[in-house]
């Protein structure tokens, strides 16, 4: 055999091959590591669309419902496919052309105060009085006879663009956009980029709130018990941020937005003008004993506040489930009973104990509210409960608050 | 005197010259690192030329040294050349190590986790130089060894190799082959993409078959019902740890009994029940150094130069979408090297064809020396033993080819279709829409009734398409189906296919002859595309197939006296119509078409 006889057989065409091969295999991985930053890009940029693809079929089944099949919103949910997501300013020319006019008014009005300043032109050297005099004749060849009079037109002219600007908006404003204040981002003061904004209000969700959205979104990540996987929730990100992707926003796209976002109201929660209880009795459980007399005097002037008052339990259950998040922890049982038989289980258990002989069972359920270590219940922690509440209602909330976990009365789950 | 305590370098300029003293210093470093040969020894060895000092110091390295204690100074010439080994062994054992040391580089860039690994499997291709050229080194590496140790297998046979003193050997060498497979199947998993996932699955499946232990073995093998992060972590466990080192011990177990008992000489050199590869007569010698080591040399060159040109311009590791287990891809098979045990579960008894039949065919070929007595290693007095082994060779390549999904996988024929038209990348192929540049998706609706079917064809097709449709009522029902696919469209007009759009003219013929090809099945039926735009550089691809139902007896078509098929028709007798459906969303960028 040929190849046998000259390759195998011979030692110096073994070298030769074997050097050869050897050195051939090297320019080949160096030409490898040449073309190597180009074939990662690519790949990225492959990899980056076929993301997309797979986010817009999530898109279409799982969040086009609410945000529209376009990713315009919808009375359930705001718009994605929204300059306002993007953060694009649709006043930022006007408002710099704005500025700029503004500058050249003061600049003006600098120099011709300068002329007229009897102390100030004193003060010059010739050469900057020169330099003065050479900055007015410019403006004057700019702007003609009267600067002043030409930029305040100017600056008329572009005021009234802009209110124009903005009334085409209208509709937008009307759905909650507001041109001032055009960024999403911004307004949640959100620190990061639209990408990880999309991203983490895919994983968590977003609660419901009378001040926010009436429906809630749920939490898509499997971390956060929904059904999607990270690099789902990563393709999906990636699908809503290529509708930003290199865009030119139009006023067009802003006016197809169905929905904007909502932004959380200021002091959405509770203002009080005379609480019931003006210092936090903050008293850890093992203080109760010792500053019992402190407890009693407190839950004794609000008993006797609320004496004439009559509460309202719709209004109690409002702040039960939204503002003060009661129900949050009062609900399985497991860091701290449950809402349901609450009154029940006060006037047939709690107040059967002798710690509590001679309480009535609205005195306890006021104590507790205000001074939750008074009385901790069996197989529950202390030290839990915020201690704050008798700082955050006045007597007629806390009433209101009374009358809702008293009509809790029916059979208490845990009486077994 | 040197001012240490001992004679130092310069002690030795001093007394022999600069020169003299290099020299010597050179030589003797040269004769500690090859345990025997100094400079003058290596150069005649290089040049071909007869040792010049006794005893013979290319023997030294063998005695003294580590790295060739296990080789054999000299072999017989009979089985230097290609002839009777091929090169097999020596190619397995060149795979053990290149897998090592590919795979240990991959281990760097790699976490077994299923929220983490295909992660992972993309920064190694989007950020890690050479990331992908090494991958590719690696899978290529595996495929190749499992078939190398295959065919080292086959040709020990057919020289007879096997045979006594050499049983043993034999029977390390089927271990080594099974964890050869083994670990390329374990290896096959952690991608975690939709390929790794399903045929790891259905290789895995056969573990549920085990008798009586069934569910304990497969809760063993995933870490849970169903493969997930314990079952990932198993595998790489196996993949990295397990199965190298049972790998690296039998390897040298195997290789020490090769060399206790020689290589086996060609067949036609001895006489039946004659074993005198222990004696190699004078004549007859090559010696290891210098012959056989530049050989190897040689052949390491040439196989490393071989597997980067394949990896830089003919294989790359395949990588699918990530794995989904709520998504079962059409077609899956495990890998090649597995099909034969998923073509023999086609034969029926999952437990029997799934574990008994492989385990008995390994035993078989195990035990295969201690049964097969007759001494003789000559092609033409082991009649027998070859009709068997290519009878099981036949029965290797027949199940192999049962098991692709090809053979006995029945699938509702406009699923195929859809499938044939939109499929993901897999296996370096992809549905025939995905290719179609993008400007060439031109947005609108088209229909295979321009390319036949129907009376008429091309623009008149399309005509008589949109009158059947308004006239039927089945515009309405498009529009429903299409609702459900989250497409809402107020309504659709027909319209021919751009003839800019060359491309997607091929495709709707294409589609068009699928579904005539199935016309019994799939009655009268008529195919839709529709491509609506979606964001700037993204089009959405629906494709809709509607056919007039059949009576299905049996799985097969029920026809009547004159071979057509049965139309079957509601109670108002209207030809009962059905749709399925499949879309896919495509990106400028994503670069099918590149």
């Amino acid at each position: 055999m040929d190849l046998q006889r000259l390759l195998i057989d011979r030692m110096e065409n073994r070298i030769l091959v074997g050097i050869t091969m050897l050195l051939a295999s090297m320019v080949l991985v160096g030409w490898v590591a040449i073309n190597e930053t180009g074939r990662m890009a690519s790949f990225q940029q492959q990899h980056l669309a076929r993301s997309v693809e797979k986010g817009a079929e999530l898109f279409a089944s799982s969040c086009a419902t609410c945000h529209g099949p376009d990713g315009e919103g919808s009375a359930r949910a705001p718009g994605l496919n929204n300059p306002q997501l993007f953060g694009h300013d649709y006043l930022a020319p006007l408002d710099s052309q704005i500025a700029a006019v503004e500058t050249g008014i003061a600049r003006f009005e600098t120099l011709t105060a300068t002329m007229v300043d009897e102390e100030a032109r004193a003060q010059l050297s010739e050469a900057e009085f020169a330099a003065v005099q050479a900055g007015l004749a410019a403006m004057i060849e700019e702007y003609g006879e009267d600067p002043l009079a030409t930029l305040n037109d100017e600056l008329a002219a572009l005021v009234t663009n802009r209110a124009n600007l903005i009334l085409q908006m209208q509709s937008a404003v009307d759905r909650g956009y507001n041109p001032e204040s055009p960024s999403r981002l911004n307004n949640v003061a959100w620190g990061s980029t639209v990408e990880t904004f999309v991203l983490t209000t895919l994983i968590s969700g977003r609660p419901v709130s009378n001040n926010y959205w009436p429906e809630a979104m749920a939490a898509w990540s499997q971390t956060a018990g929904g059904p999607l996987r990270n690099d789902q929730l990563q393709d999906l990100a990636n699908y809503v941020i290529n509708w930003g992707a290199g865009r030119n926003w139009t006023l067009e796209d802003l006016l197809r937005v169905q929905q904007f976002a909502k932004e959380p109201v200021e002091g959405g929660g509770l203002t009080v003008e005379n609480p019931v209880a003006t210092e936090i009795i903050n008293i850890e459980f093992a203080d109760v004993a010792s500053r019992r007399d402190e407890i009693d005097s407190i839950v004794a002037r609000a008993m006797a506040d609320m004496a004439e008052l009559t509460g309202d339990p719709n209004n109690g259950q409002a702040l039960y489930n939204g503002t003060l998040a009661c129900s949050a922890c009062h609900n399985l049982a497991t860091v701290a009973p449950p809402t349901e038989g609450t009154f029940t289980r006060v006037t047939d258990t709690r107040l059967a104990d002798p710690a509590l002989a001679g309480y009535s069972a609205e005195h306890f359920i006021v104590e507790s509210i205000l001074a939750p270590n008074a009385y901790v219940a069996e197989g529950y922690p202390a030290n839990n409960m915020p201690q704050n509440f008798g700082e955050r209602l006045d007597a007629q909330l806390l009433a209101d608050l009374v009358a809702y976990v008293s009509s809790q009365d029916g059979p208490d789950p845990q009486a077994n | 005197m040197s001012v240490l305590p001992f004679p130092s370098f310069l002690d030795d300029v001093k007394e022999k010259g600069l020169r003299k003293a290099v020299f010597e210093g050179a030589d003797e470093v040269v004769e500690r690192l090859t345990a025997g040969l100094n400079i003058q020894d290596v150069r005649d060895a290089l040049r071909g030329e007869a040792p010049t000092r006794r005893p013979n110091p290319r023997l030294q390295p063998h005695a003294d040294g580590f790295w060739l204690h296990m080789r054999p100074s000299y072999y017989n010439r009979q089985v230097t050349g290609l002839y009777p080994s091929f090169r097999l062994g020596w190619l397995s054992t060149y795979f053990v190590f290149f897998e090592t040391i590919t795979g240990i580089i991959l281990m760097f860039w790699y976490t077994p986790a299923p929220e983490i690994a295909y992660g992972n499997m993309l920064s190694m291709l989007n950020n890690v130089p050479f990331g992908q050229f090494v991958r590719d080194l690696h899978r290529l590496g595996a495929e190749a060894m499992v078939l190398i140790v295959f065919l080292h297998m086959l040709r020990t046979f057919y020289t007879g190799s096997y045979k006594k003193p050499r049983q043993f050997t034999w029977f390390t060498g089927v271990l080594l082959l099974i964890f050869t497979g083994f670990l390329s199947f374990t290896g096959y998993l952690l991608p975690w993409d939709q390929l790794a996932l399903w045929a790891v699955t259905i290789g895995a499946s056969m573990a549920e078959a085990t008798p009586l232990i069934g569910e304990q073995v497969n809760l063993l093998v995933r870490g849970g019902p169903e493969m997930g992060a314990n079952g990932l972590l198993r595998f790489y466990m196996a993949h990295v740890l397990l199965l190298p080192v049972l790998l690296f011990v039998f390897t040298g177990v195997h290789y020490y009994k090769v060399i206790i008992h020689g290589h086996s000489l060609p067949p036609r050199e001895e006489n039946p029940g004659e074993d005198t590869a222990k004696r190699v007569p004078l004549d007859r010698r090559v010696y290891f150094i210098p012959d056989v080591l530049t050989s190897e040399i040689m052949w390491f060159s040439v196989t490393t130069f071989i597997l980067v040109v394949l990896c830089i311009w003919f294989y790359h590791a395949p990588l699918e979408s990530h794995a989904d287990p709520q998504v079962t891809p059409l077609g899956t098979t495990a890998p090649w090297y597995f099909l034969w045990i998923q073509g023999a579960l086609k034969l029926g008894d999952k437990t029997f064809w799934g574990v008994i039949f492989p385990t008995i065919l390994l035993g078989f070929l195990m035990v295969v020396p201690y049964i097969d007595l007759n001494p003789a290693r000559r092609f033409a007095e082991r009649r027998l033993a070859f009709s068997i082994s290519f009878l099981m060779l036949a029965a290797l390549v027949v199940t192999s080819y049962m098991g692709l999904s090809e053979f006995g996988v029945a699938t509702a024929p406009d699923q195929e279709i859809l499938n044939e038209l939109t499929f993901e990348p897999a296996h370096n192929h992809m549905g025939l829409l995905r290719p179609v540049s993008f400007d060439q998706l031109a947005t609108g609706a088209f229909t295979t009734r321009e390319f036949g079917g129907g009376q008429a064809h091309g623009a008149a097709g399309v005509t008589a398409f949109n009158e059947m449709l308004q006239g039927s009522g089945e515009l309405d029902h498009l529009l429903e189906h299409l609702a459900t696919q989250f497409l809402n469209l107020p309504t659709l007009r027909f319209t021919p296919v751009p003839a800019n759009a060359p491309e997607l003219v091929h495709v709707l013929e294409e589609f068009a002859l699928l579904l005539s090809a199935e016309q019994v099945e799939l009655l009268d039926a008529w195919g839709v595309v529709i491509i609506t735009p979606n964001q700037a550089d993204l089009k959405r691809i629906d494709v809709v197939i509607n056919w007039q139902e059949i009576e299905i007896v049996d799985g097969k078509p029920a026809l009547d006296d004159s071979g057509n098929p049965i139309p079957v028709f509601d109670e108002e007798g209207n030809p009962l119509r059905r749709t399925s459906s499949k879309h896919i969303f495509i990106n400028e960028q994503s670069g099918y078409f590149s």
